[in-house]
């Protein structure tokens, strides 16, 4: 999993290179035309083209049978029957590239999630960081610290939460930079890394111990040591908003609609029935 | 050759009506100048508001060299006394300052007006009303038109006027302007912003020993909470839910969790989290009231203070103010203005006055931690002052600085040994903090003194000065014991409030506010007897002589140095609710908070032992304010309604006839 998340961060990184002092909407709206061109694609040599067609040519008759025999009741439903048959079958000849764009879809979606859902810290603001314990332990009795490189500053004593498993600081970022944190746990050294930045980057919000499904969800970073008792390491960083006319907008909103309005205005530039 | 010819007189004659167009243009760029049009918006006024300057202090600082920025701006133009407004009270003086009129003509008397009908009080600059028509749907009820928040102030601020000649202002935080007065200016409304449960500043301390707070506790809500397991789990109060039958209250959960060991905390609130150690103060909160699920919450914001973990648990929460990105009443026009200050500046306060000086008079807050947050208020203050003037191009730009009147309301008491409040182990730590908000001021000055050019008039003035509050004065009782007020249960005095023991029948005058009084008159209040002429114009002269001679037992000092009477200093139509006489108390006095709620305590006087012992609800003549500019001032004995006037006439504007003040330059 490490070798699969390294190489898509870097390719992700490469498609953002460009992007990074820009506005993110720039970004975004690159990405939604990239995107809608790679699932039309992806749609028009999975799916079966021709059947999609005469399924749609076949909804469009009968519904024209609707408007032309309003009368005739048992007609109306018989073409009402065929309407729900052809959209059945317009269907299953669009489950096939449905089913092979999911997954590289869910990537994306992982990916940009820590592109546009979150901001980097900015100069002076205030970075919470959790270290959360896979079991109840005895944090008091524990020797737990944080250690943190020049341009962050540890602004508290650690915050034990026996109930959560949990230990908190609140850091100050003092200036821009990528930085490297060093949570001692005992005689365990662990890392976690936080971004202060003004620009468009990947974000790693939290370091997972490892395992496939979260891995495969916090791919930012590598994950923590597997016999560790700690179950991840957090970086609570600022949600992001598009804002669009004073209206602050979720990300994943602005990418559906754009890549999907994209896709449709660009399906009969590259001959795709959808 | 004829062709050449023909071309050459073309060419003539089109030089010639160029030069002709050339010269009109230039006639009426020149006219257009004269009247005040666009061709004057590189012209620029900057007016910097300093709540509760007082010029005595202001001269003392600077002949002692501690204000060096007043002092120059003081050498470069002028310094005068300006005179405050009858009733020196900020929401009547800084509507003398808005309009160019007086009472008369905006309406507003005092903090508080009464309705006639009632006799029970009601804020004088804003009222709010609920949605008049909804739809019930079972325990949801679902507003069909939309709620009001109108302004009381009547008459045009003066920056509509300037955008009926198109000139560009910007209004920063102008108290007596909520709801903002409509524009297409930049404005964003000041004192009389409301927080989000309507209240001009309702904070909330959860701590797990109430029982160590002395006294009835006004202007916030005490919680008891308990610690369990280092954890604590309490609610933010909010505003009644309107969408639900009986409105209960919206409330959002919140929980602390504490260190076992360390002075530190964090505090969870939805997906927001501060962590903070003791005597830290968070970051600004976002706080989101449900109302109607999915549909429709309220937004606030509001920042703790983690004042103890242990031995108590004590946490303050500051009024939970309106979010300047999504405000749930209006405070800006545009109304994207608040949003654009957010994204620039991020989260602020927005609630009118936003320093805690309740929290400080109720001990939830010490002198230290009252001065910090008032520190939090100015720090912000003064980013969007940088930012203002940053991009301050044409036109008028109004400043206002809040943070010098609510401290030296605060920390009089520590600079006079006099004051019945007087610590001298406090005073030592704290006795120069007037002082310091005074070179705060200075070095807020000095910023707005590098954007001042040939084209910018710089005007640095103060609403009112400041006096100390040393003794209340019952006014309702002095009217009770001299039998102008008549009580239904003698015995019961004392007890009540807003006349509730009033027998109208047979009182003849009353007071309500801190300066006004009233007579009740027949046809005009509900259970009026004095009949208006002869019998209302012997008892007002009666009144005022009497109450002239009021002396205090304590001192033998006088107590009232004037009575005014409305109808002959005010001028306007706007006369509705003014009351018959102000009164304008004597250097040291001022009427006591029962006093102005329509209360009778059983003596005459009180000695004010509370914090807020600065003031100036007194008369006007010993309390003026602070006016300096970049310009020599002409008109010697300068008003705060001669500055609207002066604005105008700054930019060639003719005055409008309702404007009873002139320009100064």
């Amino acid at each position: 999993m490490g070798s699969f998340n390294f190489l898509i961060n870097r390719l992700f990184d490469g498609i953002f290179y460009l992007f990074i002092s820009l506005n993110p909407w720039v970004a975004m709206v690159v990405v939604c035309l990239l995107t809608g061109i790679f699932m039309l694609l992806i749609f028009r040599y999975t799916s079966n083209q021709k059947g999609i067609r005469q399924a749609k040519d076949k909804i469009k008759a009968h519904f024209l049978e609707l408007r032309l025999f309003k009368e005739d009741f048992s007609l109306m439903m018989r073409a009402q029957g065929k309407i729900l048959r052809y959209n059945l079958i317009y269907m299953k000849h669009s489950l096939k590239p449905m089913l092979i764009m999911i997954l590289p879809l869910v990537i994306v979606l992982i990916q940009f999630n820590f592109r546009f859902g979150f901001r980097p810290f900015k100069a002076n603001e205030e970075v919470i960081v959790g270290i959360t314990f896979s079991e109840p332990l005895p944090l008091q009795a524990m020797d737990i610290s944080l250690e943190a490189p020049e341009g962050l500053e540890v602004e508290t004593p650690p915050l034990r939460i026996n109930s959560l498993h949990e230990v908190d600081w609140r850091l100050l970022a003092k200036e821009a930079g990528n930085y490297i944190l060093k949570v001692h746990v005992g005689e365990e050294l662990f890392t976690k890394m936080v971004t202060v930045s003004d620009e468009l980057c990947q974000l790693s919000p939290r370091r997972v111990s490892r395992s496939f499904f979260q891995e495969f969800l916090y791919p930012s970073e590598p994950p923590l040591p597997s016999n560790s008792p700690v179950c991840y390491i957090e970086v609570k960083y600022p949600t992001r908003h598009l804002n669009l006319g004073g209206w602050n907008i979720h990300w994943l909103i602005v990418f559906f609609v754009l890549s999907i309005a994209i896709g449709f205005a660009l399906k009969g530039m590259f001959k795709v029935e959808i | 050759m004829r062709s050449r010819s023909f071309f050459w007189r073309s060419y003539k004659r089109g030089i010639c009506l160029s030069g002709v167009l050339l010269i009109i243009l230039v006639a009426m760029a020149g006219v257009w100048s004269c009247q005040g049009g666009k061709s004057t918006l590189s012209r620029r006024v900057l007016v910097i508001g300093f709540d509760g300057m007082d010029p005595k202090i202001l001269t003392r600082l600077m002949e002692e060299g501690k204000v060096p920025s007043f002092e120059k701006l003081s050498k470069m133009g002028d310094f005068l006394p300006l005179t405050s407004s009858i009733p020196p009270q900020s929401p009547v003086a800084w509507s003398n300052f808005i309009t160019g009129m007086n009472p008369g003509g905006h309406g507003i008397y005092d903090f508080m007006h009464r309705e006639p009908d009632t006799y029970l009080p009601f804020l004088s600059t804003s009222r709010t009303e609920p949605p008049k028509r909804t739809l019930k749907l079972g325990s949801w009820v679902l507003p069909l038109s939309g709620g009001k928040a109108e302004l009381l102030r009547r008459g045009r601020a003066f920056w509509q006027v300037l955008e009926e000649y198109d000139i560009p202002a910007t209004i920063f935080r102008i108290p007596s302007n909520f709801p903002p007065a409509e524009s297409k200016q930049r404005t964003i409304s000041g004192m009389g912003t409301p927080d989000i449960l309507g209240t001009y500043g309702t904070f909330s301390f959860y701590t797990e020993r109430p029982d160590e707070l002395s006294g009835e506790i006004t202007g916030g809500a005490v919680f008891p909470v308990e610690v369990v397991d280092n954890m604590v789990k309490a609610q933010l109060v909010g505003p009644p839910n309107t969408f639900k039958e009986d409105n209960p209250t919206a409330v959002v959960d919140f929980t602390v969790y504490i260190d076992p060991e360390n002075r530190v905390a964090k505090v969870v609130v939805g997906d927001e989290e501060v962590i903070l150690k003791e005597g830290e103060w968070s970051r600004w909160v976002r706080v989101k009231f449900p109302m109607l699920p999915m549909l429709a919450s309220l937004k606030g914001i509001c920042r703790f203070y983690l004042k103890e973990t242990r031995p108590v648990f004590k946490l303050y929460v500051t009024p939970i103010n309106l979010d300047p990105e999504d405000p749930a009443m209006p405070i800006s026009t545009p109304s994207s203005y608040s949003k654009k200050l957010y994204r620039r500046l991020g989260c602020f306060y927005t609630q009118g006055m936003p320093e805690d000086t309740k929290a400080l008079d109720q001990d939830i807050l010490d002198d230290g931690e009252f001065i910090q947050q008032a520190e939090l208020v100015l720090e912000e203050r003064m980013k969007a002052f940088h930012y203002e003037l940053e991009r301050f191009r044409s036109g008028l730009l109004f400043f206002y600085f809040s943070t010098l009147d609510q401290g030296t309301h605060m920390f009089w008491r520590l600079m006079d040994p006099q004051h019945p409040s007087y610590d001298p182990q406090l005073a030592e730590k704290y006795g120069n903090v007037v002082e310091m908000l005074y070179q705060k001021m200075d070095e807020a000055l000095a910023v707005a003194l590098r954007y001042v050019d040939e084209n910018t008039t710089l005007i640095v003035m103060s609403d009112h000065g400041f006096a100390p509050f040393y003794r209340g004065f019952h006014l309702n009782t002095w009217l009770k014991e001299n039998g102008y007020v008549s009580l239904i249960d003698e015995w019961r005095q004392g007890e009540t409030e807003f006349f509730m023991n009033t027998d109208w029948d047979n009182t003849r005058a009353y007071a309500l506010g801190f300066n006004g009084l009233y007579i009740n008159q027949a046809g005009r209040e509900r259970y009026g007897i004095v009949s208006p002429g002869e019998e209302k114009e012997a008892l007002l002269e009666e009144l005022a002589e009497r109450l002239i001679q009021v002396r205090d037992p304590q001192t033998g000092l006088q107590v009232i140095s004037h009575v005014y009477r409305t109808d002959e200093v005010y001028q306007g139509e706007e006369m509705k609710y003014a009351p018959d006489l102000i009164i304008g108390y004597n250097w040291g006095y001022r009427a006591s908070n029962e006093t102005a709620l329509g209360a009778f305590p059983r003596e005459l006087f009180r000695d004010n032992t509370d914090k807020w012992s600065g003031d100036h609800l007194i008369d006007y003549i010993w309390i003026p304010g602070i006016i300096l500019s970049n310009k020599k001032i002409t008109h010697r004995q300068p008003a705060l309604y001669d500055i609207a006037p002066t604005i105008l006439a700054e930019f060639g504007i003719p005055l409008p006839k309702e404007m009873v003040g002139r320009p100064i330059f």
